[in-house]
């Protein structure tokens, strides 16, 4: 363990040198602050707008930066030809790619709490002028929301490192993006094979059914391959890519104070549910790069 | 050899680690998908106009919907700051907030905005009908080229406007503002006030609905002419107000009872009348009230209530009035005069509605019977109607099983009418006292001009000569004075408690008259028995 630890302190070290993500980190807090201006700018719903505002800019920052940074982890140690020193000694590939994992993890959890500290403070001097009665149980609701953050993008470095363990970073990075994409439009890829059966005048109840949908659409007069095909598609991919909605706690941190107890039990994600799927998921992914990677010929 | 045998237990280890954690994953996201949420607006929202390209923007903004909907907020509220005289500008602002309540259908602020400028800005009229040219366009501004369609175009603003008030009733649904504002637009733009009652309730029944709004529905069931369904919601609310000991509450209400008992009264009245008029001319309606007057089908004439009135005071005789009462207070009490201004006759109605009394207690629907405290009316219990037999009294229309709704009526109407007259007792009874001290004020000041210049003075005036010790006009009122007499009245209230002699109750010997010997005062003379002591 101590040397997937030495692997993790090593890459959080290089990571904090990469002038890139203090830029961006800068800009997250520029994004943030501007909640400073638009609170005058918007007419009404001051708190809902700094929330939203504040959570978002964190979330795509944060995203955006296990992208960048994922995707090259590496292909830097191949280009600089630096792997060849970490593989001679007595180090296994998967403690390696596992140490580069959460060293790489540890990087975005303290630029998210940067930024977390900031939307804080922010929030809580902008709360002296509006008097948000809510203001307190906000913020953990907002605190919650980040860290729900943090578990999406424990998933997605996990995938930026299995597509950079075995292609380049370009082609690592739109792969990733697309099954980023993939798992934010999870539940409407599901609703669109849905769509296919009940455009056939199938139930949802069918349309749920894997092979009770596809049996339906081969049944069905106006169905074809073509249609089996897309809701093979979709199903395949619904069960495949990730649920980043599982992830999504702005929901409940914006529109809590305003909705029903039986509203509000409709957006409120479970943290420790939400934690039981990350987990699982995270380490299938890491298996396969750990595994793909200890097969790769670095020549 | 041992390290092909470690490495396949290895690769084992890992496949089956990746086969549990995978299909746990697996496994979970299946019941994720199972349990989707059906909150979000995605089926339904191809039913309203721009609803594909908003959808568009929802899967775009890839979860991040409701930052994309503050952004569209914030340039909605630029745009429409920038050009709101534009009612053009206001028409295409439509789609933006479809898009924030496609993006974020919990962002009430939206609904409540997009009502503003949808319907009160953009669904004024007047701003369509400045817009129409017969060429299409004028001045470099884009025109109508008639007025149709800008009547079209107005009403096309205000049923966009109801179309997203519905969408947020439906997709908004803990909040009442949605629902409230879509009755405000029926009742304010459209003049509607049919089509806002159901918007109403629906907002009555929202949690964070506040109790105010409680009392738009009986008023608009008033205002559509539903004034006994009115009558009955009041009276509940009534009631609630009582028990709450919401005095604002109670005043609104029983104000709001009277208007629609009268009309309500009225109504009733023309409704028999026409229906009378409409059955003896074959069924054929008239032309117009004042027809159905003209005809003589109106049995409830002003004449004929005056008429009853005056039967019932002759059969009954004077009222006994309570000695405070005066005069103008009398007169008060009794506004059936046909001189008084007009808004002052709908009151007639109730007072010959309470003349038939027998009939209503006849006809009404026995109900569960309210006490007057219940009812919160005994404040305005007062004077004449405290008669047993007069059919102003309240204890004489409460008793036994004669509520209903006609009664309600009856009761509103009446406390209204006392409610005015109570006003006017208190306001004369005030200016009576006035009157008393500054009767006896001048009196005063009258004995005391006497006793100075052995006469009195020719006028009230002289009383207030520069010289003497300030007197204050008071109520400003005329008086009579005679000067021969020193007697002073008032004109207002020439009852005789408040005529004062300065005469009387004085010596006469102050007043430079001489006394009677045997009425002189005598030294004291001392006792025998004291004299011979001394």
């Amino acid at each position: 363990m101590s040397k997937v630890l030495a692997i993790a302190q090593n890459t959080f070290k290089e990571a904090i040198r990469n002038r890139v993500m203090y830029v961006i980190l800068v800009f997250a807090i520029f994004i943030i602050l501007s909640g400073i201006v638009v609170k005058d700018l918007t007419i009404a719903a001051h708190s809902q707008v700094i929330r939203t505002i504040g959570l978002a800019a964190i979330s795509a920052v944060s995203i955006a930066l296990a992208l960048l940074l994922g995707i090259g982890l590496v292909y830097t140690e191949l280009d600089k030809r630096t792997i060849y020193t970490i593989v001679s000694k007595p180090i296994d590939r998967w403690q390696f790619l596992l140490g580069k994992y959460l060293g790489l993890l540890l990087t975005l959890y303290l630029i998210v709490a940067v930024m977390t500290a900031v939307f804080l403070t922010e929030s809580w001097l902008l709360n002296r002028q509006i008097q948000d009665y809510h203001f307190n149980a906000a913020m953990l609701r907002c605190i919650k929301a980040i860290g729900l953050g943090c578990l999406e993008l424990a998933v997605i470095v996990a995938f930026a490192l299995l597509f950079s363990s075995f292609s380049s970073p370009v082609l690592s990075g739109f792969m990733t993006l697309m099954v980023w994409i993939a798992g934010r439009l999870n539940e409407d890829i599901e609703r669109f094979a849905e769509k296919l059966v009940t455009d056939m005048s199938g139930t949802p109840e069918t349309a749920q059914s894997f092979l009770g949908g596809l049996q339906f659409i081969l049944g069905s007069e106006s169905g074809g391959a073509g249609d089996a095909l897309k809701y093979l598609f979709a199903k395949v991919a619904v069960l495949v890519f990730p649920n980043f909605e599982i992830f999504n706690g702005r929901d409940e941190a914006i529109h809590f104070d305003t909705l029903n107890e039986i509203h509000l039990q409709m957006i409120v994600v479970n943290g420790w549910d939400a934690v039981i799927y990350a987990v699982p998921y995270t380490v299938a992914v890491l298996l396969v790069a750990m595994a793909l990677f200890g097969r790769r010929n670095f020549r | 050899m041992r390290r092909r045998g470690a490495i396949r237990r290895g690769f084992l280890a890992g496949l089956g680690l990746f086969a549990l954690a995978g299909g746990f994953s697996v496994w979970r996201q299946m019941e994720y998908v199972r349990n989707m949420r059906p909150y979000r607006p995605y089926l339904s929202i191809s039913l309203f106009p721009g609803a594909r390209q908003t959808e568009m923007v929802r899967t775009l903004s890839l979860g991040y919907d409701h930052m994309a909907s503050v952004f569209l907020w914030l340039r909605t509220i630029q745009d429409f700051g920038g050009q709101f005289r534009d009612p053009f500008a206001l028409r295409s602002l439509s789609s933006a907030f479809w898009g924030i309540v496609t993006l974020d259908p919990h962002f009430t602020e939206a609904y409540d905005f997009g009502g503003l400028v949808l319907g009160d800005e953009g669904g004024d009229l007047g701003r369509w009908l400045e817009r129409v040219h017969p060429d299409g366009t004028h001045g470099g501004w884009p025109m109508l080229r008639t007025e149709a369609e800008a009547y079209a175009s107005a009403e096309w603003m205000v049923e966009e406007t109801l179309r997203l008030h519905e969408y947020g009733i439906e997709h908004d649904p803990d909040h009442y503002r949605s629902a409230y504002n879509a009755a405000y637009t029926c009742l304010m733009t459209l003049r509607e006030p049919e089509r806002a009652i159901p918007y109403a309730e629906v907002a009555t029944l929202k949690s964070d609905c506040p109790d105010w709004v409680q009392g738009t529905i009986p008023y608009l069931r008033g205002r559509s002419g539903e004034f006994r369904v009115a009558l009955s919601l009041w009276f509940s609310q009534l009631r609630d107000a009582i028990r709450n000991g919401d005095e604002l509450g109670i005043s609104i209400r029983t104000s709001k009872i009277a208007e629609d008992g009268v009309n309500a009264w009225n109504s009733r009245i023309l409704t028999d009348a026409m229906n009378l008029w409409a059955a003896f001319h074959g069924g054929a309606l008239p032309e117009s009230v004042e027809q159905i007057g003209r005809d003589g089908f109106l049995a409830y004439s002003t004449e004929d209530i005056l008429a009853s009135i005056a039967a019932w005071r002759e059969a009954h005789g004077t009222v006994d009035m309570p000695p405070g009462l005066t005069t103008l207070a009398r007169e008060g009490f009794f506004p059936l005069d046909p001189a008084h201004p007009p808004e002052r006759l709908r009151f007639f109605d109730f007072a010959r509605y309470a003349e038939d009394v027998q009939t209503l207690i006849e006809t009404a629907t026995p109900f569960a019977r309210i006490t007057e405290q219940e009812l919160g009316l005994e404040k305005y219990l007062t004077v004449e109607n405290r008669l047993p037999d007069c059919p102003l009294n309240l204890h004489y229309l409460m008793s036994g099983n004669r509520t209903g709704i006609d009664r309600i009526a009856l009761l509103g109407g009446i406390g209204y009418v006392i409610d005015r007259v109570d006003r006017q007792v208190r306001d004369t009874n005030r200016l009576f006292e006035d009157t008393a001290r500054d009767l006896v004020a001048i009196v005063n000041r009258l004995r005391e001009h006497r006793v100075a210049s052995g006469a009195y003075p020719a006028t009230i005036d002289e009383l207030f000569s520069p010289g003497l010790a300030p007197l204050e006009r008071g109520t400003g009122q005329p008086f009579a004075y005679d000067p021969a007499t020193g007697i002073v009245r008032s004109v207002y209230f020439p009852q005789p408690e408040l005529v004062i002699d300065p005469m009387e109750g004085v010596d006469p010997f102050l007043m430079g008259q001489p006394r009677p010997l045997d009425e002189r005062p005598r030294p004291a003379t001392a006792s025998p028995e004291a004299s011979r002591q001394s």
